[in-house]
């Protein structure tokens, strides 16, 4: 079954269509990788799936998205859908408190059963993002002293926290030198053991690198998905190939 | 989908219900004020009537039969709040140009704390001040028996409402984009001409909203006029009369007034009448700003 | 060009001035009534009761000052909970509806109500027709409704202030937007609220027409009963004035005032620059 599927599905901001009727499935376990220009929807796409768009003034849209089977955009209560849909945007935000409290923090909102049980949860998305080591002597400090990456690595935790079953990722790396893109990517391949992983990324390269699926996006429409590979060697659309030789070229 | 302790979810709409009526029913207040005001003063309006309350010269409240005339009170408090604003906006509005663009940092970083602090000295030190020293001066170096006046009143409102048409100015001029500023600097023109010529007329929407506000608030202030301005029930005929702004009308006669007697019912009306034209020039201002860039905030 | 290099300097010359003059005004007004008024403060002004013959000529402004301390707490009692509530809808909930539209408006007017017809809707509705009386609950009433909209609008521009970031990455987690509020809104835009109320103490502590004719009185114990009319600085100031009874008190009454209020402005100044600080973190 596909961890996402969208289903004739359009959005707006106000008069302006972003999103044309878009009919797609992302599969599970995997990491599916969202290309393609700026303004082509890609970020709207991502933020209708966790249900964020909705709250920019004058958003509205039509259709349906199905996460893991279950419809997402009619729950009326979008906090139920965004526990299951974790988010990691492009600019890293670390919450204004201590590392151990920025990972759990969505946690302690459904719960926690005494110390020991917070205490493991740190560890455990700690380890799984490769900060532990890092930053285990110092959990109580402050999260803003984090570089970039680091900050980025602890969203990620921090989402892990919740125990999402999608992980959806906007431009991750794109204020990230090299060794921390690498870093988060080895964690990517890593997850997608157990998490369906979409993720939008500029970098081709990155995408081949890390991408079972590629989807291209043009103007609000999907105009191709295929197993990575194939998309960047044989595309079958015109506007595909265009697309990728301009990166290239 | 996961479970969701729905007692969370039902603790969340409660609260958001608090929040909406909470401020609904806060800012409601103004208008069951207006209601209040407008239904005690109602015999004012249906027998002697909005025309001949507002344009009668004389106010005896309580002489038979009473009269119920606003006209004096109304001139005195536009002219002590005219008067007010052309004295204070030249000076207002140098002292906004000279922190826009004149200043160096260290006197600008003591300035604005001072603009600051001059808005927290209570009116009623202002009028304190202004009855002691400057009503005694006037009655010494000018020789007059009382020196209280309009005028004086003028000069007391003056100071206090300055730092407002300041900080409001200032704000006006800082948000006219840098690329008029380049461009003029770049023509080798100076500072004093740039600002006059090209931050001043481009900002005029911000600095005439801030001297509107600053009327506003002349227009309602009773303490420093109570104090220096004469409180005569007589048409003022010049600005160095005495004379008896609205909101010192009120605060005078309230305390003496019974409770359901026609002149505690004319109070009311004058205090509508001051609240209306107080709201009118607000809205006004409200209109105007809409207008503008956003983000031009006072203080 | 001589002539546009004289009124270049002209003109520079009244920007100067402008400025200067402003800085003139405050030390003049300080120093004066340090002059004025610094002899006769001592312990006995502060702490004692009013005496002497007219009574208020001698002795001290104790029950002045209580009045004034339980006036602006009942004001802040009254308000601080509606306030802030308002201002988390505006910046929280509401946004940019319609409604929120409404009740922005609808603050903004009230900030430009006159003191003087609060205290005259308090008069009909607190003191006449509820039966208070001249009291210390109409007063603070009156006060609350005067410092209402400050608190609106200084907590909701601290609230918005905060990086909206943070928000979208709290809520992407899952959580309720109260529980956001409470763990990250809240407490980073704490200082700036904690400013605006000072602020509104501040306006309070000095308002002297609304409680004109609420709850002041010439004279009085001002031991916090609800239904007695208390005395209080401003009020005490004006009295000690306009009855002829004591300019040396009148000079020191005002004196402490000022100083009050100063020390209250200059604490809420520095917690706005300390919540800009933390703001640009």
């Amino acid at each position: 079954m596909n961890a996402v599927e969208l289903i004739n599905f359009s959005t707006w901001y106000g008069p302006k269509n972003i999103l044309k009727n878009v009919n797609i499935g992302f599969s599970s376990d995997a990491i599916t990788a969202i290309m393609g220009p700026s303004g082509c929807g890609k970020t709207t796409m991502l933020r209708s799936i966790n249900r964020t768009a909705e709250m920019e003034t004058g958003f509205k849209w039509d259709g349906n998205i199905q996460v893991l089977g279950q419809s997402i955009n009619k729950v009326k209560n979008a906090a139920r859908v965004r526990r299951q849909v974790g988010m990691v945007y492009q600019t890293p935000v670390a919450l204004p408190m201590s590392i151990k409290e920025n990972v759990l923090f969505g946690p302690r909102y459904y719960g926690l059963k005494g110390r020991s049980q917070g205490d493991a949860i740190v560890e455990d998305c700690l380890r799984k993002v490769a900060l532990w080591d890092e930053v285990k002597d110092r959990l109580k400090q402050p999260a803003s002293q984090l570089s970039g990456g680091q900050k980025q690595r602890l969203a990620m935790a921090r989402v892990l926290a919740v125990e999402p079953r999608v992980l959806l990722l906007d431009e991750p790396c794109s204020s990230l030198d090299p060794a921390s893109t690498s870093l988060i990517e080895e964690l990517l391949m890593r997850l997608a053991e157990d998490l369906s992983i979409i993720i939008v990324t500029h970098n081709l390269f990155q995408a081949r690198r890390i991408a079972d699926e590629t989807v291209f996006m043009l103007d609000g429409e999907v105009v191709e998905k295929a197993p990575t590979e194939t998309i960047f060697t044989s595309p079958r659309h015109e506007k595909t190939r265009g697309f990728i030789s301009g990166l290239f070229g | 989908m996961q479970k969701v302790n729905p007692r969370l979810e039902i603790r969340e709409k409660v609260i958001n219900i608090i929040f909406i009526s909470v401020a609904l029913l806060s800012s409601l207040l103004l208008l069951a004020m207006l209601l209040f005001i407008l239904r005690e003063s109602w015999p004012i309006w249906s027998q002697v009537g909005v025309m001949d309350f507002l344009s009668g010269t004389t106010w005896r409240p309580v002489s038979t039969p009473p009269q119920f005339g606003i006209a004096p009170m109304l001139l005195s408090t536009m002219w002590v709040a005219g008067g007010a604003l052309l004295i204070a906006a030249p000076l207002g509005f140098g002292c906004a140009i000279f922190l826009a663009e004149f200043a160096p940092a260290l006197v600008a970083a003591v300035l604005r704390p001072v603009l600051h602090m001059l808005t927290g000295i209570p009116s009623v030190v202002y009028g304190f001040l202004g009855a002691a020293v400057l009503i005694k001066f006037f009655e010494i170096r000018f020789d007059l028996a009382s020196g209280e006046s309009l005028f004086a009143a003028s000069l007391v409102l003056a100071i206090m409402i300055l730092p407002f048409i300041t900080a409001n100015s200032e704000v006006a001029l800082r948000s006219v984009g840098p690329e008029y500023r380049d461009a003029a600097m770049s023509l080798g023109v100076s500072r004093q001409y740039l600002a006059l010529r090209i931050l001043v007329p481009l900002a005029r929407k911000g600095m005439l909203g801030s001297l509107v506000l600053a009327f506003g608030r002349a227009m309602g202030e009773t303490m420093a006029v109570l104090m220096v301005a004469g409180n005569t029930l007589m048409l003022p005929f010049s600005w160095f009369n005495k004379g008896e702004p609205l909101p010192a009308l009120i605060a005078l006669e309230l305390g003496s007034s019974i409770p359901g007697t026609i002149h505690y019912q004319a109070l009311f009306a004058a205090g509508l009448v001051l609240i209306l034209m107080v709201i009118a020039v607000n809205l006004g201002v409200n209109l105007l700003l809409r207008r503008l860039r956003s983000g031009v905030k006072p203080f | 060009m001589r002539l546009r290099a004289i009124t270049d300097l002209l003109w520079k010359g009244f920007f100067w001035l402008s400025g200067l003059f402003i800085l003139l005004v405050l030390l003049a007004i300080i120093s004066y009534l340090i002059w004025r008024g610094g002899p006769y403060i001592n312990s006995q002004f502060i702490l004692g009761n009013p005496a002497g013959t007219p009574l208020g000529s001698e002795g001290g402004i104790l029950p002045a000052i209580k009045g004034t301390l339980w006036l602006v707490l009942l004001a802040l009692v009254f308000s601080i909970v509606p306030g802030l509530l308002t201002a988390i809808y505006l910046s929280e909930y509401g946004r940019s509806g319609r409604l929120a539209e409404m009740i922005n408006l609808l603050v903004q007017s009230m900030s430009g109500v006159p003191s003087i017809v609060v205290g005259l809707f308090v008069y009909a509705l607190g003191v006449v027709t509820l039966g208070w009386g001249i009291s210390l609950l109409a007063g603070g009433l009156a006060l609350a409704i005067m410092v209402f909209p400050v608190i609106v609008v200084s907590s909701r521009d601290a609230l918005l202030a905060v990086d909206e970031n943070y928000r979208l990455v709290a809520n992407s987690l899952g959580v309720a937007q109260s529980y956001t509020l409470r763990r990250v809104i809240l407490p980073r835009a704490a200082a700036g609220i904690l400013a605006g109320i000072l602020l509104a103490l501040g306006y309070a502590a000095g308002a002297t027409a609304p409680i004109m004719v609420t709850a002041a009185a010439i004279i009085a114990d001002s031991s916090g009963a609800l239904l007695e009319p208390v005395m209080a600085l401003p009020y005490h100031l004006y009295i000690l004035f306009n009855e002829h009874i004591s300019m040396n008190q009148a000079y020191a009454t005002a004196l402490v005032l000022v100083i009050l209020l100063l020390l209250l402005n200059t604490l809420a100044l520095w917690l706005h620059s300390l919540q800009e600080r933390i703001n640009n973190r």
